[in-house]
């Protein structure tokens, strides 16, 4: 954009003007309790491998780099998930990301309201106007038989991911769910990249600015 | 004797006089033609000037526009914050011009619901640096995310201003944090700021 504005004087004063827009909204409630969406090692101090079964648990990230998560895959900070996965009982590391949550003690855990996954990803080197399609599923595992049961799913998806952003994007899926995890059990995250992305996808966690997590009100 | 001509009913002029007067007409317009030729000269050799000293480049006083760019349009698009979260995003500012241009930042939020988001959470305005991610850089601004920005738009060099060379671009990193103090009326509640790159030749007002 070109503004040229003149004035009657004999030296024209020229000047442009561009903006740019920032939106920001806080949660429903700041109550209730945070898993946070971790790496292993954890904090992060370099990069790994991609690993099935990361932790979740109440501890705030830490780490301010965001390392490569998955270096048998690519070489960009953050996890790579390739678009196409099958949903709940895919298998390929590849195709997804799971993390589990602290053993239910010998009362169960009772998991009763709104749990809500917010998480950080971007279409593959951040391609603009890009369809993404993430589908989240809430599990619940048998720490001793390995047995799973899916409790929620839920698909986010955007005909444009980035929606002009040329980072990372936070999004989010909401369940209303009522459930009791029995001893021995653990709830589990599990993200795919579904067949309506037009991409892979990458996703960032355990740092402090990309805090991807599950809170539970 | 002097010779007279008779000429109808005026009285007659003699021959000596007409030549007398003859001669007088013809030194006075020598004499006219004499004074004149000077200034005649001078401005023959003044046009001759101005014509040599016309070959000015026909753009010579003209300044070229101002052309800034900033990218991209959604700087952040943040959800769900909870107390103590921060989030980032950075900003590229280009001059798409030959000349050097000065730059400010501005800011307006619109708080729709009438919480007052924009005052409680905090913006870092910096300059690059390493890199954003290690966040670095000069330090521009350190406030509330209201009124967030640094220099003046008014026209001249004003502190906090930015000089942007022409054909260069720089990144801005802006990192927005929500207090740990932060109260549950916060809760539920949204803001929406505008950020301007307002731009002036850096030349045209000193």
């Amino acid at each position: 954009m070109v503004l040229g504005a003149g004035g009657g004087s004999a030296l024209a004063v020229f000047t442009d003007h561009e903006q740019v827009q920032a939106t920001t909204s806080t949660s429903p409630s700041f109550g209730g309790t945070t898993y946070f969406l971790h790496n292993n090692p954890t904090p992060p101090t370099g990069n790994t491998s991609s690993q099935a079964n990361l932790a979740m648990n109440t501890t705030p990230p830490t780490a301010t780099t965001l390392h490569n998560y998955d270096t048998d895959r690519d070489s960009a900070p953050g996890r790579l998930i390739q678009r196409g996965g099958s949903g709940a009982g895919e298998t390929s590391l590849a195709r997804y990301q799971n993390w589990r949550g602290p053993t239910a003690g010998l009362l169960g855990q009772t998991i009763n309201g709104t749990v809500t996954v917010e998480f950080w990803s971007a279409m593959e080197g951040f391609a603009p106007n890009t369809a993404g399609e993430v589908r989240v599923f809430l599990r619940d595992v048998d720490s001793v038989t390995g047995l799973t049961l899916e409790i929620a799913s839920s698909t986010v998806s955007s005909a444009d991911w980035q929606a002009g952003n040329a980072g990372w994007v936070q999004r989010s899926a909401t369940f209303s769910v009522n459930h009791l995890l029995l001893v021995g059990h653990r709830l589990e995250v599990k993200l795919v990249v579904g067949a309506g992305a037009a991409d892979d996808m990458l996703f960032a966690y355990d740092t402090v600015l990309y805090r991807s997590r599950v809170r539970v009100l | 004797m002097s010779a007279v001509i008779s000429g109808g009913a005026d009285a007659p002029v003699p021959v000596d006089e007409r030549r007398r007067r003859r001669r007088r007409r013809l030194l006075i317009l020598f004499m006219i033609g004499v004074s004149a030729l000077p200034s005649v000269t001078t401005s023959y050799i003044s046009i001759s000037l101005f014509t040599e000293h016309a070959l000015l480049e026909s753009d010579a006083w003209a300044p070229t526009p101002v052309d800034v760019q900033a990218e991209p349009a959604m700087l952040m698009r943040v959800d769900g914050m909870l107390p103590g979260d921060e989030h980032h995003g950075q900003l590229t500012v280009a001059n798409g011009g030959p000349d050097a241009l000065r730059y400010a930042l501005t800011s307006t939020s619109d708080d729709s619901d009438g919480r007052g988001l924009s005052a409680a959470l905090r913006a870092s305005v910096r300059a690059e640096g390493t890199s954003c991610e290690a966040f670095d850089g000069a330090l521009l601004y350190d406030g509330p995310l209201v009124g967030a920005g640094f220099g003046d738009p008014v026209a001249g060099a004003q502190a906090g201003d930015r000089l942007l060379p022409g054909g260069h671009q720089e990144t801005i990193c802006v990192r927005v944090v929500l207090p740990l103090e932060a109260g549950n009326r916060y809760q539920r509640s949204r803001t929406s700021t505008t950020f301007g790159v307002l731009a002036e030749h850096a030349v045209a007002a000193p």
